[in-house]
This record gives C-alpha cells, sequence and structure tokens, in this order.
C-alpha cells in the first residue's frame, strides 16, 4: 500500500530528471550550426521535431534527418526533369520530411511555389498539431489554403488541438472552425461531447456564439429530439443559456411556418432580437421559416446577419425553391436597404423567369420610379446576363442612375470574373 | 518543512541533476554523447549527409515509380483467402460487421485501410443470401457504411475468383431488386475488366437491367488491360460506343490508336464515323504532333483560322515546355533566358514557327510570365507600345488565376498607366485578382495589400480589395477605402447610404 502511494511521486521525480536532461540538450545547441555542402549555412530550424532530430544525429557526428532531408531537396532542384516528374518526387519527398521537420518541408515548399501540396502535409500535421500550427503561422500569404486544410485535419483528429489554438486563428478561419469540429459527427452522443467542448472555449459571447451557429449547423438533433422553447427560457444568461437557444433555433428548422409562429410567440420581447439572428442563421438552410426568419430579423434591426446570409448561394437556393407568386409578392414588402438586396433579387426572380412574359408584364405594371421596379430590372438584367440575353435592353428600363450605375457595375464585374 | 514545499524542492533538485548528467556527459547512452567538433571532420559529415540525402531521394523517387496495379494486391488476397477459409460465418453476419467497423480506423487523409476480416464477412453473406446483403447494405451510413463502401469490391473479385459468372450474375439480379443496381454495376465492371472476359460481360447485358448495363459499361475502361486494347475496340463498336474510347489507356499514343481503329475495314463504319465526330476524341486526334497542322486541323473537325491554330499553339507549347526540360523552371531559375525558351519551341515546332510565329509566341510569353514577368518581356520587345500593353494587361487578368501576388505586381509594373483604356484594363485585372486572392488567402492578402508601396497599383488593390469585401465586411471595406488617394478612384466609391 505504502509503495503504491508513493508511485505517483516517484514518477513526477523521474519526469523531473528527464525535464531536466531534456532542458539541458536544447540549451547545448544553441551555437551549433550545420553546413551543407555547396549549399552554405544549412537553414535554420526552430522546431522540436528538427531539434531532436539535429540532437541525436549531432551524436551521430554531424549530420541530421532534416538537413538530409533539405539536402535532398535541393539535390532534386539541380536534376532535370519534367515538371510533372518533379512534382510527384517533391510530393513524396515533402510528406516524409514534413513528419521529421515541419518547418523546413513547408519552408522548402513555400520557395517552390508548391504550398498548396494536396495532402502532403496531412500526416504531419495530424501527427504534430502543435508543431506544425507553429510553422504554419510564419509562411504568411500564401498559407491560408493550407492552414484551412490542418484546421480540417486536426478537427477530426485531434479536436484539442485545434480548439487550442482558435484564439491564435485569423478571424476568418475562426469563423468556420467549429464547422470543421463537427464535419464528421455522425450521432448525436459524439456531437454533445464535442458541443461539451465547444461550450468550455474561452471566448467572448459574440465568438462563442459564432462558434455554436457553426456546431449546431453542422451537427443538428434528429427532429424529434429537437430543443424546445421552454428548455432555454428559464435559464439564465450565459453560455448554456445561448447553447440551449442556438440548440432551439436549430430544431425549427424543420417545423412547419405555422409551428415557427407558435413558438416565436411565447419568446419575451427582450430575447427577440438575438432569437430572430440565431434563426435566420440556423433556419436559412431550410425551406419552411426561411420567410419568417428574415422578416423577424427585420423586425430585430439584425443587419449583419442578413448581409451575412443574404445572396449567399446556400441561401438564394433555398430561398428561390417558394412558390414564385407569393415570393414575390414577399419581396415587394421588404424594405429597400443594401443588406436586403440579395433577398430581393433572389424572391422576385422565379416569377421573372417561370413565365418571362407574364414576369415582363408584372414588372411593368409596378409603380413608374418605384424603387421595386427599378430593382426589379436590374435583377433581371443580371439574369439575362449569365444567360447571353440582351441586357442593354433589360437595363434601359432602369429610371435611377444609381441602380443603374450598381447594374453596370456588376455586369463589369461578372465579365471580369467569368473564365 | 511542509509537505508541498519538500516536494517542490525534491523536484527541482531531480531537474538539476538531470541538467548535471547530460552536461558531464553521463547520460545512459554514454557511449553515444557528442562527439568533439574535432574529432568529425567536415568532410565526414558531408560525405554522411550526401549519403542520407542520397538515400532519402532515392526512396522517393522509388515511390514515384511505383505503377498502379487494378485489382487486390497479392499479400491483401492471399490475407483474405486466408480468413474465408478459416472463418466460420458467424450467424449474424450484419453484427459482426457492425462491431468490425468500430475498430476500422480511417485516418481523414489516410488511405484506405486493408480489413481482410471485413473482406471475409462480406464474401460469407454474399454466398449465402445476396439480396439479404444489399438489402442491409443500402442503408448504411457511419463507420459501417464506410467500411463495407471501401471492402465490398474485394470481397466480390474474391467470389468470382472462386465462383465465376455462376456467382456473379445472381448477385447483380440481387442488388437491381433492392435498387442498388448501378453502384454495384460499377464495382462488378472492376472485376470483370481486370480479365477482359468478353463471354461473362455478354452475360451481363443479357441480365442487367439498362441502367446497370450502362453503368458497368461505361466503368470497364478503368481496369481493362492495355494490352487487350483490341478487345475493347470490339466491345465499343459491337455497343455503337466511340465515347467509351475517350478514357481508355490502350498502352500506345492514344490518338495513333484511334486512327488505326479508324482505318480498320473489319469495325462497322459507322463506328469508325464516330470516333471521327466524337468531339473528345477530335481533341485527341487533332493533339497528335505527328500529323501536319492540315491533318490536325481537319481531325478537329475545325476551319484553318487564328482561333483554331492559337488552340493547337496552346497544346503545343504546353507540350514542349512540360518536357524533360521543364522550361518553365529554368527561366525561372535563370539557367534560360525567354528567347532561348523560345527559340527551343520554335524548334520542336517547326511547323507551327512557321505558320502562326504570333501565336506561338504568345503563348510561350503567358507560359513564362508568371515565372519572371520582367524576363519574359523581351519576347514582346518588337511590338508596339499600345499591343504590347494591351497584351500585358490580358495575360495580367486572364492568366494569372492563382499567381503570387508579387509576380502580379511585378507584372503589372511592366506596362504604365497613361491612357484611359490602359488604366480601365489595369482595374480590371486588379478586380479579379482581389475577388480571387480575398477568397483564397483572406486576411495574408489584406495585410499584403496594405502593406504595397504608393503608386497606381496600392490604389487599384485598395480600391478592388474594397469592393470584395464591401458585402460582408463593410467596416474592413471603409477602412480600405479611407485609403486612397487618388482622385478619380475616390469618386467612384459608392456613398455609405446608397443601398
Amino acid at each position: 500500500m505504502k509503495t503504491s502511494s508513493h508511485l505517483p511521486r516517484v514518477f513526477t521525480h523521474v519526469l523531473a530528471l528527464l525535464a531536466g536532461l531534456g532542458l539541458a540538450a536544447l540549451a547545448s545547441r544553441g551555437g551549433t550550426k550545420t553546413e551543407v555542402p555547396g549549399k552554405g549555412p544549412a537553414r535554420s530550424t526552430t522546431n522540436t521535431g528538427a531539434e531532436a532530430a539535429n540532437r541525436s544525429a549531432a551524436r551521430g557526428g554531424g549530420k541530421t534527418r532534416a538537413d538530409e532531408y533539405r539536402q535532398a531537396w535541393d539535390d532534386l532542384a539541380e536534376e532535370t526533369m519534367s515538371a510533372s516528374r518533379r512534382a510527384d518526387i517533391q510530393w513524396r519527398l515533402l510528406k516524409a520530411w514534413a513528419m521529421v521537420d515541419i518547418e523546413g518541408a513547408l519552408t522548402a515548399a513555400k520557395e517552390e511555389g508548391f504550398l498548396n501540396s494536396s495532402g502532403a502535409f496531412d500526416e504531419a500535421f495530424m501527427a504534430n498539431p502543435r508543431e506544425s500550427w507553429t510553422a504554419l503561422r510564419k509562411l504568411g500569404l500564401g498559407s491560408m489554403e493550407l492552414t484551412t486544410r490542418w484546421a480540417q485535419m486536426v478537427a477530426l483528429k485531434d479536436p484539442d488541438a485545434m480548439i487550442a489554438v482558435l484564439g491564435e486563428m485569423p478571424p476568418r478561419l475562426r469563423r468556420d472552425a467549429a464547422g470543421f469540429l463537427f464535419e464528421d459527427v455522425d450521432s448525436d452522443e459524439a456531437a454533445n461531447k464535442l458541443k461539451e467542448k465547444v461550450l468550455r472555449i474561452d471566448a467572448s459571447e459574440e465568438e462563442m456564439e459564432m462558434h455554436l451557429r457553426q456546431a449546431w449547423l453542422s451537427a443538428p438533433l434528429l427532429p424529434e429530439d429537437r430543443v424546445r422553447v421552454d428548455g432555454w427560457l428559464d435559464l439564465p444568461a450565459g453560455t448554456e443559456r445561448l447553447h440551449a437557444m442556438t440548440g432551439w433555433a436549430s430544431g425549427l428548422r424543420y417545423q412547419d411556418p405555422a409551428t415557427i409562429g407558435a413558438e416565436w410567440e411565447k419568446i419575451p420581447t427582450a430575447d427577440r432580437a438575438q432569437a430572430a439572428r440565431l434563426l435566420l442563421n440556423q433556419v436559412g438552410k431550410q425551406l419552411p421559416g426561411i420567410r419568417f426568419a428574415v422578416d423577424r430579423a427585420i423586425e430585430g434591426g439584425q443587419w449583419q446577419t442578413l448581409r451575412d446570409n443574404g445572396g449567399a448561394e446556400y441561401f438564394s437556393s433555398q430561398l428561390m425553391k417558394g412558390e414564385p407568386e407569393e415570393l414575390a409578392q414577399w419581396a415587394l414588402t421588404l424594405p429597400h436597404r443594401e443588406e436586403v438586396g440579395g433577398y430581393f433579387a433572389d424572391a422576385i426572380l422565379p416569377k421573372l423567369t417561370k413565365d418571362p412574359e407574364a414576369g415582363r408584364a408584372w414588372l411593368e405594371s409596378l409603380p413608374e420610379g418605384s424603387w421595386q421596379r427599378d430593382e426589379g430590372y436590374a435583377a433581371l438584367a443580371q439574369e439575362t446576363l449569365k444567360k447571353g440575353g440582351d441586357w442593354e435592353a433589360v437595363v434601359e428600363e432602369i429610371s435611377d442612375a444609381e441602380i443603374r450605375r450598381r447594374a453596370e457595375e456588376r455586369k463589369r464585374d461578372w465579365e471580369v470574373r467569368k473564365r | 518543512m511542509s509537505h508541498p514545499l519538500r516536494n517542490i524542492l525534491t523536484h527541482a533538485l531531480a531537474l538539476g541533476a538531470g541538467w548535471a548528467i547530460y552536461q558531464a556527459g553521463g547520460t545512459s547512452d554514454g557511449d553515444r554523447k557528442p562527439a568533439p567538433e574535432s574529432q568529425v571532420s567536415g568532410a565526414e559529415r558531408r560525405n554522411e549527409l550526401s549519403a542520407g540525402a542520397a538515400k532519402v531521394l532515392a526512396a522517393a523517387k522509388a515511390a514515384a515509380d511505383e505503377t498502379f496495379v487494378p485489382g487486390l494486391k497479392q499479400e491483401a488476397r492471399t490475407e483474405a483467402m486466408k480468413r474465408i477459409g478459416s472463418m466460420s460465418p458467424p450467424a449474424d453476419i450484419a453484427a459482426a460487421l457492425d462491431t468490425l467497423a468500430l475498430s476500422y480506423v480511417v485516418e481523414p487523409a489516410g488511405d484506405r485501410p486493408d480489413s481482410p476480416e471485413a473482406v471475409a464477412l462480406i464474401y460469407h453473406w454474399l454466398g449465402k443470401d445476396p439480396e439479404e446483403f444489399f438489402q442491409w447494405a443500402k442503408s448504411l451510413d457511419g463507420p459501417t457504411g464506410t467500411m463495407v463502401r471501401q471492402q465490398f469490391w474485394k470481397a466480390v473479385e474474391l467470389q468470382l475468383k472462386a465462383k465465376g459468372a455462376a456467382a456473379l450474375l445472381p448477385m447483380l439480379a440481387s442488388a437491381e431488386k433492392t435498387g442498388m443496381g448501378r453502384s454495384v454495376a460499377n464495382s462488378f465492371a472492376r472485376v470483370v475488366a481486370l480479365e477482359a472476359d468478353l463471354d461473362l460481360i455478354a452475360k451481363v447485358k443479357s441480365s442487367a437491367s439498362k441502367e446497370s448495363w450502362n453503368e458497368f459499361i461505361g466503368s470497364l475502361y478503368q481496369t481493362w488491360p492495355a494490352e487487350r486494347r483490341a478487345e475493347f475496340a470490339k466491345l465499343a463498336a459491337a455497343e455503337n460506343k466511340p465515347g467509351l474510347l475517350t478514357y481508355f489507356n490502350p498502352g500506345k499514343p492514344r490518338a495513333e490508336w484511334l486512327r488505326e481503329l479508324m482505318a480498320d475495314e473489319s469495325l462497322p463504319a459507322e463506328f469508325r464515323e464516330g470516333i471521327r465526330t466524337n468531339p473528345k476524341l477530335q481533341e485527341t486526334l487533332a493533339s497528335d504532333t505527328t500529323l501536319s497542322l492540315e491533318e490536325r486541323l481537319a481531325y478537329a473537325g475545325k476551319q484553318d483560322d487564328a482561333q483554331s491554330r492559337a488552340e493547337i499553339c496552346r497544346h503545343d507549347v504546353d507540350q514542349v515546355l512540360g518536357n524533360d526540360h521543364d522550361w518553365p523552371r529554368a527561366f525561372r531559375r535563370g539557367e534560360a533566358t525567354a528567347q532561348e525558351v523560345l527559340e527551343a519551341v520554335r524548334a520542336a515546332t517547326p511547323e507551327l514557327a512557321a505558320a502562326s510565329p504570333e501565336a506561338l509566341r504568345d503563348r510561350v510569353f503567358e507560359r513564362l510570365v508568371g515565372e519572371d514577368p520582367a524576363g519574359a518581356m523581351i519576347l514582346l520587345a518588337d511590338l508596339p507600345a499600345a499591343e504590347r500593353n494591351a497584351r500585358v494587361l490580358h495575360t495580367a487578368l486572364r492568366e494569372f488565376d492563382h499567381a503570387e501576388p508579387d509576380r502580379f505586381l511585378e507584372l503589372l509594373q511592366q506596362v504604365p498607366a497613361d491612357t484611359e483604356a490602359d488604366r480601365e484594363a489595369r482595374l480590371d485585372a486588379w478586380n479579379r485578382r482581389s475577388w480571387q486572392n480575398d477568397e483564397e488567402e483572406r486576411e495574408n492578402y489584406t495585410t499584403w495589400v496594405q502593406a504595397l508601396p504608393p503608386g497606381i497599383d496600392r490604389e487599384m488593390a485598395l480600391f478592388s480589395l474594397a469592393r470584395v469585401v464591401a458585402g460582408r465586411y463593410p467596416d474592413l471595406a471603409e477602412s480600405l477605402r479611407a485609403q486612397i488617394t487618388d482622385a478619380e478612384l475616390k469618386q467612384r466609391i459608392p456613398s455609405p447610404s446608397q443601398p
């Protein structure tokens, strides 16, 4: 009994001894330089994997595994071969090199303009997430695709390692990060465990809302398990409430407009602006409540959320599945604001394109000089452009100079961006 | 001494002891302690390094040289057959597969692992009651679904080997009954094509639904042996489907093979004509550089005009540049000038060089300019200034997708922004670049734009990036626009109140 009670302490002392050994070894490497023949000083490597490789190699007489890969990379550069064969060999070198010295491998890839090297670094990212992250963050311009790849891979393999660096992520990657965590979750139980982890993230309220949005979007509960409105109404303000509230909004994606309307009536006025925002972010990908959610967001002045979803491809395609006449009538009720422009165009186009002649007649019947008529022609002009029709003839109908100018600008963008 | 304090002190002592042991060279691997610098000469180190590097490089080359072998590898086949032989199938195979799937780990980026156990279970189930298997398999998801999808075809291959067509045809019929005909037909085709068994293929045709058959015949090319190309052609001819030849690898230049087929009078005339008029095959035929330009245009079914020649030029130049010399790389490394590369391309494509020298030069320019914009400009030196500027700006707009932003900037700096037309074309190029770069590089691109030196390109970069981000990040757009000083661009900024 006595022995076993002392075991942990013995173990920690052994650990301390080993740590001392490690620290001394690290310190002893301070001034070591390794020469690579014909190439000047070897590129410096600061990550621990490379250091370990260098340290053990120093004991074997000066060469390091990291240096070997660098040398092999440089030797390959001197050989003559086709671009495709070189790329193939480089890919294989990088894949192995990254496991030994991720920073060296990434730097070499960047020098060669090879950073988006389809999966060569995946294994290293998952084996050494923190070290890889540190190396990636040093690369700057050209590295975002690979950094995103890191987040996707590590989110699946080691969610804790991904969560640990959330605060260091550039904001737009951070916005998507929680979505990666839930990408491959295939049971409510696994999703709930992960959501518990997300709830423990040290984040501002705004960021937590963003993470929970992605979590619930990627891993909604089954319709029968959905969170009811009374699951959060009485909770005190804080993360738990936000979590349940987002879960409630997520569950409404499956409900018919009447059910959504009835639930909405139960929400106190003070919670409605936030509820509208959460609802728009969650039901946006499903059909039944989409217009209801947009209307509530407009009522609640949730302009940034409206801006984020409006015109987005997934959102447009869902919105446009509505019945054309109903959609068009709904479009006429929208306010004339930039943040809502995408919804207006999506809602009006099915009517204009389903029966072009009738659609055009309907547009002409709108009051002359009204913004709805002019924006309607602007939306139709853009659609005509995509279908190779007479854009000029449609744009001519726009009476407002500013709306016409924007239509012309969109045309120019479309032409510049096409393949 | 209090317990916690004693603990801290004894741990600190252990840490210090570790440090001291290392410094004294007294670690347990004492005989492998660092050798003094003087004992290992620089030459020895270099030799060791070179030997290690050579090994690493040789391994990478060997892996690159490994040829793809369709179908089950020998070891995997042996292992699975062993398991099939030694296993007495459980009563509930579905439950056994579910249990097995719990330990079937597919790394997010990893290869599909072998699972002889899963192959054996599926093999036995297919042998016992294929309809029950497909009924169960059609709604699978989660780990079991992944495992079954990845191991199924192996069990099919082994069934076919062991039992022949007699085993396969009822399986396909069962799959069709459960609505899985199409997806199963694809797996069957891969397995059947390995042996190019025409009798079996005929039997599949007579028993399969139209949908399964189309999927089946359209999937055979994936694993059909190249040396049995004549039978593949006969099969395509019997079906009168020249399109089946599109992706099949005949083990020799495809255009040459297609020409042989077109001349083969033993094949139906309709099929041969079908080869001539199939757009994909026309492309292949027209890419044959051993033919004259006239013949190639005829095969392509195109008029002899500037556009057709430019298309042929694009293909041929790309082929020469991508050969073992890897000219673009040599140019980037300063091992060849743009003029030398152009000469090499001309020498390799004499007919084209004589017939369409401008198109040839333009394509070489487009391919080299991303490597070293200033160095490539020599190719356009003889053009009048206006034409040169237009070509550069067109290249910046259309040929610089995914290029490094620094190279793009360097290219634009080869042309002035004097005329309104050049200025608008320059802005278009920036508009496209900013749209793509923001999509790909996000904050990294914003940082790069904001660090650009003063001048028209910084102004246009700020303006174009602001337009791209205005929809979702209005604050960022505003801050970028606030940095614009060019009066004309400032005028184009929409007022904040505009919808």
